[in-house]
């Protein structure tokens, strides 16, 4: 049986880094869209991180004389003030702030690593049609939630969101012989891939991926350079 | 050196901080880990054990002896006693939001205290913490999201000025 989360679960979830990448996105949109959640969520960073501070004075306490006598040592031991590699990574997550050059230069390496390796799937040619079939005009025009369709089948605009430079981008589903996920970015007055993925094809089956069903590109580029969460339809709209 | 006063050294640091969210005062959290140290010590690191996880489970299950074992006494101040611990002076209202956060935490029913410490505090993954716990994933989850609840709704409590309030 599959648990259902709360709205308390998944602001829980989140914050200890245990969401599935459709959860993240769940818990993006709804902090986008219901200030009520938004605010919970913001009520319960802000309680962790007070949990947390309060918990490392223990670190500014010396080691009673007992303690050190027992572990061999009569001075303090190096001060280990280094916390599980989870916490590690959400402290950074947290403190991170936006490197626009080197996080979109990473995301190309990588996409382009992933690409180049794949030793089926014909990923170039993937990314090509995509590139000649979303027309320019179509994927402009398309709110997330909506479809059209194109050449390859079905196109799917599953969220838009921005990033630091104000450009505004799409993560869309392409479910045709060949399945897709990837992220657009409007460049001028064009769209282009900066991620592209194939998820499954009709004759070779699925790729590998994700429990979450994301593929790692598609989930690392929105994780980096998503800025502000994920825009309203209302958003959307008034930037056609 | 032994091999058990080695990992309790490397350890310290996070079984203090462990000890400290579970007992919510600093010179209950040093006695605690004493405790550990002690029984460590004298019985050995078992074989085919992962020490954390073990000095994590010790120090846990201690802490429920003590608490079934301990009359509830009478303590002092507990944010004086950090002052007087790290030579600190400190703004009165730090110390009474502090005092606040330690007493959330002792609102906690001990299954969720610990699950919050481990998992919140010092960041263990929820299969790590089930592991640890012999408890399922999705119990962790619920439990994790229900201890946050309890800790807001208390914080909370305490800032909404009573009805008696003239």
């Amino acid at each position: 049986m599959t648990h259902r989360k709360t709205d308390t679960d998944l602001i829980s979830a989140s914050l200890d880094g245990e969401l599935s990448w459709t959860e993240r996105l769940q818990v993006l949109v709804k902090s986008r869209t219901q200030p009520g959640f938004r605010r919970q969520l913001n009520q319960h960073r802000e309680l962790q991180a007070r949990y947390r501070k309060q918990m490392q004075r223990i670190d500014e306490t010396p080691l009673p004389d007992s303690l050190q006598q027992l572990l061999g040592t009569t001075k303090q031991p190096p001060t280990d003030t280094s916390v599980p590699w989870k916490a590690r990574v959400q402290q950074a997550m947290e403190s991170f702030s936006w490197q626009p050059a080197t996080a979109f230069a990473l995301s190309l390496v990588l996409v382009t690593a992933l690409i180049v390796v794949r030793p089926d799937g014909n990923p170039r040619t993937l990314l090509s049609e995509l590139e000649q079939t979303i027309q320019d005009e179509q994927l402009s025009q398309t709110l997330s939630g909506s479809s059209f369709v194109s050449e390859l089948g079905s196109v799917e605009v599953v969220l838009a969101f921005k990033t630091a430079p104000g450009e505004v981008c799409k993560l869309v589903n392409v479910s045709g012989t060949t399945s897709a996920q990837s992220v657009f970015c409007q460049q001028g007055n064009s769209w282009t891939t900066v991620v592209a993925e194939p998820v499954s094809h009709s004759i070779t089956g699925s790729y590998q991926l994700a429990d979450d069903g994301l593929a790692d590109p598609v989930a690392a580029f929105i994780n980096t350079n998503m800025l502000g969460g994920v825009m309203s339809r209302e958003e959307e709209a008034a930037l056609r | 050196m032994s091999r058990e006063q080695q990992l309790l050294q490397k350890e310290m640091p996070h079984l203090r901080r462990f000890a400290y969210s579970l007992t919510a005062d600093i010179n209950d959290a040093d006695d605690l880990v004493q405790d550990v140290v002690l029984k460590v010590l004298d019985r050995g690191l078992p074989e085919k054990v992962k020490p954390q996880a073990w000095l994590i489970t010790l120090t846990k299950n201690l802490w429920i002896d003590q608490l079934r074992q301990r009359e509830i006494r009478e303590r002092p101040q507990t944010q004086d006693r950090i002052a007087e611990g790290s030579g600190e002076v400190r703004d009165p209202a730090d110390i009474n939001e502090d005092r606040q956060i330690l007493d959330s935490l002792e609102q906690l029913p001990q299954e969720l205290r610990v699950l919050f410490s481990l998992v919140v505090l010092e960041g263990y993954a929820y299969r790590e913490a089930a592991e640890m716990l012999g408890i399922p994933v999705g119990t962790v989850m619920s439990r994790i999201s229900r201890a946050r609840k309890v800790l807001d709704e208390h914080l909370r409590t305490l800032k909404e000025p009573s009805d008696d309030t003239p």
